[in-house]
């Protein structure tokens, strides 16, 4: 597994942990709260804010880890080797997974403009904004595994 | 995307024959991974020229000695 996709599962794992923690705050007001009574900002914010922290810090984590797993393996020379910049089969797969990416947050965006237009909640529009966002995220990561484990 | 390409290469021939060259040391010759090599060899990766010709230097052969393209097989 080449370091550019170990940094990819580590996204992908942060994605997943934030929208969990998020679902777990947000869920059960569902059933006993009022779509308009829902404060959901503040939960939202700081899972976009753990998000970030997480991935960084997971980033941080993979690229120590494999340096020393790397370095016991095949000796300190062959750690700058494998924590260099990605090569032109991590770049296209990058671009395949950020094309998916891409695709699904605009289906989110345009989703979340027709439910201004018809006047929904604002927890829908937020939602459908923050899910999309969240989902082109796991999309893409998705995408780039497959096509590392499969080929392009 | 999972379709294997129909470029097929001598790659772990040519490793061997190079005194068994590693997969680490063509990568780091090339400039490109050992995933990536490992990719072109297992022909789930079609390299770009550049690298193509890159592989071939580096066991200073030609280019089609490492690459080969069954012409005549192309359609599916």
């Amino acid at each position: 597994m080449s370091y550019a996709q170990r940094i990819n599962l580590a996204m992908m794992a942060s994605g997943l942990l934030v929208l969990a923690w998020y679902a777990h705050q947000i869920l059960p007001l569902l059933s006993t709260t009022a779509l308009d009574d829902i404060a959901f900002a503040r939960p939202m914010m700081v899972a976009i804010g753990i998000g970030i922290v997480l991935s960084i810090v997971s980033a941080i984590l993979v690229s120590v880890g494999s340096a020393i797993w790397t370095g016991v393996r095949e000796g300190e020379a062959a750690v700058s080797d494998e924590m260099s910049e990605e090569d032109e089969r991590d770049k296209q797969i990058s671009r395949l997974g950020d094309a998916v990416g891409g695709n699904v947050l605009s289906v989110a965006v345009i989703a979340a403009l027709v439910t201004i237009w018809f006047e929904h909640p604002l927890f829908a529009t937020a939602h459908i904004l923050f899910l999309g966002a969240w989902a082109s995220a796991i999309a893409g990561a998705v995408v780039k595994q497959i096509a590392y484990m499969r080929g392009v | 995307m999972a379709k294997p390409t129909k470029i097929t290469n001598e790659i772990r021939r040519l490793r061997f024959d190079a005194d068994e060259m590693t997969q680490a040391e063509l990568a780091r010759r090339v400039g490109v991974t050992r995933q990536t090599i490992l990719a072109i060899e297992q022909g789930r990766y079609s390299p770009s020229l550049e690298v193509a010709f890159k592989i071939a230097h580096a066991f200073k052969v030609p280019l089609d000695t490492v690459f080969q393209y069954p012409l005549g097989e192309t359609e599916d």
